[in-house]
């Protein structure tokens, strides 16, 4: 328990750290960092997220479509499945991916680079780990995971159309009207919004466990895997927590 | 110029350094022997806080850098180059942008002049091909010279150097016995370097010391440090076939 | 051109080109959600409610039927609700107009339901404001008819009430066919005495039909709907005839005060749109509406 506020108290302090030095890091020399960080955040994800997100849409419409036919109302998968991608599965699923592959990588990263002594000699060189480490990483989080939730969206929502389309008879312009009688802004910008949470999170509990790590290549390992189950429990409380602030 | 005060380190349930005192003159190159395990690269680490004592301190000049915090740490820091045991480089980053990196996050220098001054110290430790290179393409010994062009890219008044030598080719090793001098006798910079290879020790170090046990047991120049009656060090001496007869503590040439 | 330079450029490119389609998406999608269309014309209606049930920001307007705005903002005041609604289409208001607020199911969710009122009335002025009716709390009102038929039902009282009532309502009929002279005044007038006789010949009709329809009233029962439509009408009609038939002074005072005339003349209205709905088996919400519109 002790150590879980510990921990809990040096991953705020390095937030914290890394929220200052984001001015350093978007200076005109460092950006550059921030651009490889974001490109490893958002593009190299979009292969995994494009499947996932197509068959959450498809998986959503099929199921809701199925129930909603007994009752002859399958036109209204269209909001049923943008509703709940826009609030939910589409920030959701999108966070538990980029905190699976780029967050564990980004602990094993830096966990390696702590065994290796490489954050020692960032340190000897006077150069703070957290400003060139974290900040980039935090930025590159903040700045891509809501870019990467909007993506998730439209993905899953058109998933949802072509199986309307095709499995329960609902016309794709049915689907779009129903979609957007439905659906409002709300529910695309508090999406959006938990979406940035989730990317803060999931860069500080990457780097905090990266940093934490011991004992060599094992220490990775369970840096990794703890960035992993760490990242994820926070999502759902906090994830919870907005939808409960928002939606009474 | 570095001062140990009865310093005391525990690590990992064991004692590392036992109530150790010494001075490291400014200009001087301070070299530490000692068996694997022995606790020589912990000093090393003491001298830049990245350990810091269970009792006593360790001064760098007026500053006691056991208690520094914040920008004065950095400070005393940027006084040092430090070449790690494992040369430390950043995996993703180039050869060029690892030298570089100090001069690009901590100062205002364009990025041609960076290039040039990287290009400098590449020069010096014989790598100038390896600048577009990533450091999992170099050998071993490549990469700790690189490292150690890392370490002198900011001009510090005092480098320590982990092992400088160790899985180097004679051949190497001489070239950075041989760089290690000129630092020193043509900047003036004080060197502490930890070594296993007393050949290379009584070469380039004008005071030799000999860690056990947590104990510094012997602190000589390399003509007494040869004839000392302890044990562990004729041990040590035995075991790399140096006699007492020969004239050691001299400069190689310098290329 | 360095190996790491060309890295950059393409990694730029993509960084830059996905952050500007989905930049992009964004933008069409917020338009898309939001109920205003730019390129058209919207039109608002600004009503006041005693009370809104839940109505939500983003519900829909039906005018009669069809689908034609939403609700784009609901503004608490002192002891009202102003509901404002933005429509595709002008609507002109007639005397006689009803705005409601009508459960879409009954699992929750509202519409506004607007219905201009009859084509021949009079327009409102524009300036007009409007005033919504109290919106019927479908599972409420479904429990509390669905006890008291219980109740009825346990205690077998269902036909003397009804008895009871038409015996109550007969008394008024004859009382109003009969009372030439006590209501000369509200005959006088050729509207009130035709509404008059309206009522009179619906309530004879239903109560015929109530009487000898035995047989009738026990089909009625099998139907769940019906009955409880039926058991509320028989409770409004209870208290409409309770208040009448105690009222004899009251009558006598309509005579006198024109408030209380205009209020009979309302309530006849009422009266006799109750009525006209139970012969259509229209939806209880109308019976409320008398109960709460008229007392
Ligand atoms: N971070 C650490 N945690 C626990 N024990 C350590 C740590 N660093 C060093 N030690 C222990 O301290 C002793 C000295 O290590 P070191 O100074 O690296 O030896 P060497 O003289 O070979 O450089 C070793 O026994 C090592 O196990
Ligand atoms: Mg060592």
């Amino acid at each position: 328990m002790l150590l879980l506020f510990r921990n809990t108290g040096t991953a705020m302090c390095m937030l914290l750290e890394a929220f200052r030095d984001m001015p350093f890091m978007l200076s005109r020399r460092h950006r550059h960092d921030v651009l490889h960080q974001q490109f490893l955040t958002a593009i190299k994800s979009l292969g995994v997220i494009t499947v996932v997100a197509l068959f959450t849409g498809m998986i959503l419409a099929l199921q809701t479509g199925l129930e909603l036919r007994r009752f002859g109302q399958e036109v209204y998968i269209g909001s049923a499945v943008t509703v709940v991608m826009l609030r939910e599965m589409g920030p959701f699923m999108t966070a538990l991916i980029i905190a699976a592959s780029v967050g564990s990588a980004m602990a094993a990263q830096i966990g390696t680079m702590t065994v290796s002594e490489e954050i020692a000699a960032l340190e000897v060189m006077a150069i703070k780990p957290v400003r060139y480490l974290v900040t980039p990483r935090l930025l590159a989080m903040i700045m891509m995971m809501p870019l990467v939730t909007i993506y998730t969206n439209i993905i899953g929502v058109v998933g949802g159309a072509v199986v309307g389309h095709t499995q329960l008879g609902v016309s794709i312009t049915a689907y779009m009207d129903n979609a957007t009688q439905f659906a409002e802004n709300k529910d695309l910008y508090v999406g959006l919004l938990k979406s940035i949470l989730f990317g803060i999170i999931i860069a500080t509990v990457a780097c905090h466990q990266g940093f934490a790590t011991t004992q060599g290549a094992v220490g990775v390992g369970q840096a990794t895997r703890r960035t992993v189950v760490v990242s994820f429990l926070v999502i759902l409380t906090v994830g919870y927590m907005v939808t409960r602030l928002f939606y009474q | 110029m570095i001062r140990f005060e009865h310093v005391h380190k525990r690590l990992g349930g064991r004692v590392v350094l036992d109530d150790i005192s010494f001075e490291i003159e400014a200009g001087e190159t301070f070299v530490i022997v000692g068996a694997s395990g022995a606790g020589k690269s912990v000093s090393l680490k003491h001298m830049v806080r990245l350990l810091t004592p269970d009792a006593g301190r360790v001064m760098v000049g007026d500053a006691c850098v056991s208690q520094a915090r914040g920008e004065r740490l950095d400070h005393i820091r940027e006084r040092f180059g430090f070449l790690f045991q494992s040369a430390a480089l950043l995996q993703w980053l180039t050869v060029g942008d690892n030298v570089g990196l100090p001069l690009r996050m901590k100062t205002d220098l364009s990025d041609d002049e960076v290039d040039r001054q990287v290009r400098d110290r590449l020069a010096m430790v014989n790598l100038q091909d390896a600048f577009e290179k990533l450091p999992g393409e170099l050998s071993g010994g490549m990469r700790k010279r690189v490292g150690l062009a890392r370490a002198i890219i900011t001009d510090p008044e005092i480098i320590l150097y982990d092992e400088p030598t160790s899985g180097l080719d004679p051949v190497t090793s001489r070239t950075i016995d041989r760089l290690i001098n000129r630092l020193r006798s043509e900047l003036g910079v004080t060197s502490v370097v930890v070594t296993h290879d007393l050949h290379s020790a009584l070469a380039i170090g004008s005071r030799i010391a000999m860690l056990h046990d947590g104990k510094m047991v012997e602190i000589a120049t390399p003509d007494d440090f040869v004839r000392s009656r302890n044990e562990f060090i004729q041990g040590f001496l035995e075991a790399q076939y140096i006699t007492t007869q020969g004239n050691w503590g001299q400069t190689p040439e310098a290329s | 051109m360095k190996r790491s330079q060309l890295r950059d450029i393409s990694m730029e490119v993509m960084v830059g080109a996905f952050m500007f389609m989905i930049l992009l998406a964004l933008g069409f999608f917020t338009i898309i959600l939001s109920y205003e269309n730019i390129f058209r014309q919207y039109h608002e209606v600004t009503v006041k409610f005693d009370h809104v049930s839940g109505l939500r920001q983003g519900d829909n307007v039906f005018l009669r039927g069809v689908m034609i705005g939403r609700v784009r903002s609901l503004i608490v005041e002192n002891d009202r609700v102003e509901v404002t609604a933005s429509l595709q289409r002008p609507v002109n208001m007639r005397e006689g107009y009803r705005i409601e607020i009508i459960p879409s199911s009954v699992l929750g969710g509202q519409y506004l339901s607007i219905d201009e009122g009859p084509p021949d009335a009079p327009a409102l002025p524009e300036d007009t404001v409007l005033y919504g009716r109290p919106p019927v709390d479908l599972i409420d009102e479904a429990t509390s008819a669905v006890q008291a038929v219980r109740q009825s039902l346990d205690e077998g009282e269902v036909l003397h009430n009804l008895e009871a009532i038409m015996a109550q309502v007969n008394t008024i009929t004859h009382q109003l066919s009969a009372g030439e002279g006590t209501l000369g005044r509200l005959l006088m007038e050729d509207e009130v005495y035709n509404e008059l006789a309206q009522v009179t010949t619906n309530l004879r009709t239903v109560s015929e039909q109530l009487s000898t329809g035995q047989g009738t009233l026990g089909r009625l029962l099998m139907e769940d709907d019906v009955y409880n439509e039926l058991e509320q009408l028989t409770a409004n009609l209870r208290s409409v005839s309770e208040q009448m038939s105690t009222g004899q002074g009251t009558l006598g005072k309509l005579i006198a005060d024109d408030e209380l005339y205009e209020e009979a003349q309302l309530l006849m209205r009422e009266v006799r749109a109750a009525i006209d709905d139970f012969r259509e088996t229209a939806p209880i919400t109308t019976f409320t509406s008398i109960f709460f519109g008229a007392f």
